[in-house]
């Protein structure tokens, strides 16, 4: 061969390896963490509740349609956010730390407390910081209310009793998440003028920031201090946005924004700069979410997903998300709602707060 | 890298002034070297739904290089620069700055460019400049868990594809006699290119690339 056969040969085979190597798929990429975590450790309220009340009465209503969580438990899965993160780690699914419920309600079966083994999510609807006064909790029933008798552990309680059940200390390889606050905002709201709660509006800003403060060194005591590494906390997101909120007289939904900004701004303070925390800010993503829905897929951000249920009252009204499924949406298309009760985001909801939520581990290098 | 920048010092280092027909119409050159190309990106946001403000970047590779020159005539070349195709990571920007690593990419960009060739054929160096026409072929995208878990958190991976797409390539560059039949090519060359990413959820971003190739050579003539 002449030197001008060899280099057009030479070409044509570099040509050609260039061209077949082009011919390869992408495919799936590697969905592991760079960090391999044990476990997902969940403190909180109704937004973070796998399944809590998932008992008697609750669990006939929800085990062949789904529903059980605070959401609307579909399409199918229906996971809500920390299902959802749970599955991005891959430590499994989050299952409910204790079970039970207490109702006083005439009809409604419950069952007793009960600690369940290998379970890491104490989150429980209705829970409140340290009180045990939450909405429909059974703490309620002791002033006479008649109601579903939600326990609603409060979160100190939910760190003490993690505590027990890992021997009193942290592996250092969970990843605990917090989300709290809300349910002291309904309650501080409801209580103002009364034994339970504030004198004033003001007094009840107060005992809001004081509750964030006092959460901040929950979070720093019980749980960091134990041996925790990696703490997604996340901050009462925007109520004022809530259907149940909005429906308030004018001042009334500006107070409840005050008593917001001042638990956040509290628990902002006492976790600034202490290492081994993420603090999302779920208040200005959710007041985003109210202001741009287009931009986060949402068709509507104002109604409700979840028709009348097992547990409306009056058994026309529209029903607590806690048994909402397929079977008892409102009509028309809901897959896009934002809210699927009057305070408690749909599965797309969940699904938009698991992306915040994973891009605030990423963004903290703990993905 | 850094034995190949000894090399080419040594070779530069090995320059005779003897006279011959370098680079005279009608001569075919092939060089082998390395190219680094580096994305002058400008990324437009991801689509609904996402996080408003979801943008990416693109992070710059390095990979062995050569290419095929002929002379047309003494000052004109049509030049065909060969690579091994160059993987690229994706890395979230704007509201998801700081999340690391969203994907990567493989590109093979095929570049067929037009030279003029100032000074003589055997002149010790010999500046250029270039046009091409680049057709830059994306494939092998791969989404990482980031991905995934910022739209579909929990659910079945994120797929990601590229479009492939036409760009203009301007280039500056110098050729410079080693001996008679060995001598070197420095270029750098800035492709004109934007694309569109689709996500396997429905989003799609359109990102502008406009990479800058920097590619340094070691050729011989025949």
């Amino acid at each position: 061969m002449n030197s001008r056969t060899r280099l057009a040969a030479a070409l044509t085979a570099a040509l050609a390896t260039a061209l077949l190597a082009s011919c390869g798929g992408g495919g799936d990429g590697d969905q592991s963490t760079s960090f391999k975590y044990d476990r997902v450790v969940s403190f909180g309220d109704s937004l973070s509740d796998v399944g809590t009340y998932k008992v008697g009465t609750i669990l006939a209503l929800t085990a062949a349609q789904g529903g059980g969580r605070w959401s609307t438990s579909t399409p199918a899965g229906g996971d809500i956010w920390i299902e959802r993160v749970a599955g991005q780690l891959q430590v499994g699914k989050p299952c409910p730390a204790e079970t039970g419920l207490s109702p006083n309600l005439p009809g409604v079966v419950g069952a007793s407390a009960t600690a369940q083994a290998g379970c890491f999510n104490y989150a429980q609807g209705s829970a409140r910081i340290t009180d045990r006064k939450g909405p429909n909790s059974v703490g309620l029933q002791a002033l006479g209310e008649i109601n579903l008798g939600l326990t609603a552990k409060p979160i100190r309680d939910q760190m003490a009793a993690h505590l027990a059940a890992a021997g009193g200390s942290y592996s250092g390889k969970e990843l605990v998440t917090v989300v709290a606050g809300a349910n002291d905002v309904l309650m501080e709201l409801n209580f103002i003028g009364t034994p339970f709660g504030a004198a004033t509006p003001a007094g009840a800003v107060g005992n809001m920031a004081l509750a964030g403060a006092t959460l901040g060194n929950l979070i720093k005591t019980e749980v960091l201090a134990k041996g925790a590494k990696r703490v997604l906390v996340l901050n009462i997101p925007d109520m004022a946005a809530t259907p149940f909120v909005r429906s308030f007289p004018a001042n009334n939904i500006g107070l409840a924004d005050a008593m917001v900004r001042a638990f956040n701004t509290q628990l902002a303070t006492a976790l600034k700069d202490v290492p081994g925390v993420r603090l999302g800010d779920t208040y200005s993503f959710s007041k985003d979410q109210a202001a741009n829905p287009g931009a986060y897929g949402l068709t509507n951000v104002t109604g409700v997903a979840c028709g009348p249920n097992a547990l409306s009252s009056p058994p026309t009204a529209n029903g607590s998300a806690l048994v909402c499924n397929g079977t008892n949406l409102v009509a028309g298309d809901t897959s896009r709602y934002q809210f699927a009760d009057d305070v408690h985001p749909t599965a797309y909801g969940h699904q938009l707060l698991a992306q915040f939520a994973i891009k605030e581990l990423a963004q903290a290098g703990w993905l | 890298m850094n034995n190949k920048f000894a090399l080419l010092a040594l070779l530069a280092a090995a320059v005779t002034g003897t006279a011959a027909h370098a680079q005279s119409a009608g001569t075919w050159s092939v060089r082998a070297g390395v190219t680094n190309i580096s994305p002058d990106v400008n990324s437009g946001n991801l689509s609904a739904p996402s996080l408003p403000g979801s943008k990416a970047d693109v992070k710059s590779a390095t990979q062995l290089s050569g290419g095929v020159t002929y002379m047309y005539t003494d000052n004109f070349a049509v030049d065909l620069p060969l690579s091994l195709p160059f993987r690229h990571d994706l890395v979230g920007a704007g509201a998801l700055a700081g999340v690391g690593k969203i994907g990567d990419v493989k590109v093979l960009p095929i570049t067929v460019f037009g030279q003029y060739r100032f000074l003589e054929a055997q002149a010790q160096f010999r500046p250029y400049v270039g046009l091409g026409v680049t057709y830059a072929n994306f494939f092998g995208e791969r989404g990482s868990g980031t991905l995934t878990g910022l739209t579909n958190p929990g659910g079945t991976p994120t797929r990601l594809s590229i479009d492939d797409r036409w760009g203009l390539t301007p280039q500056l560059g110098l050729v410079g006699r080693i001996n008679e039949r060995w001598f070197f090519d420095v270029s750098v060359a800035k492709t004109y290119l934007k694309t569109r990413n689709t996500l396997s959820t429905g989003q799609t971003l359109d990102i502008k690339l406009d990479p800058v190739s920097v590619s340094l050579g070691v050729g011989m003539r025949f």
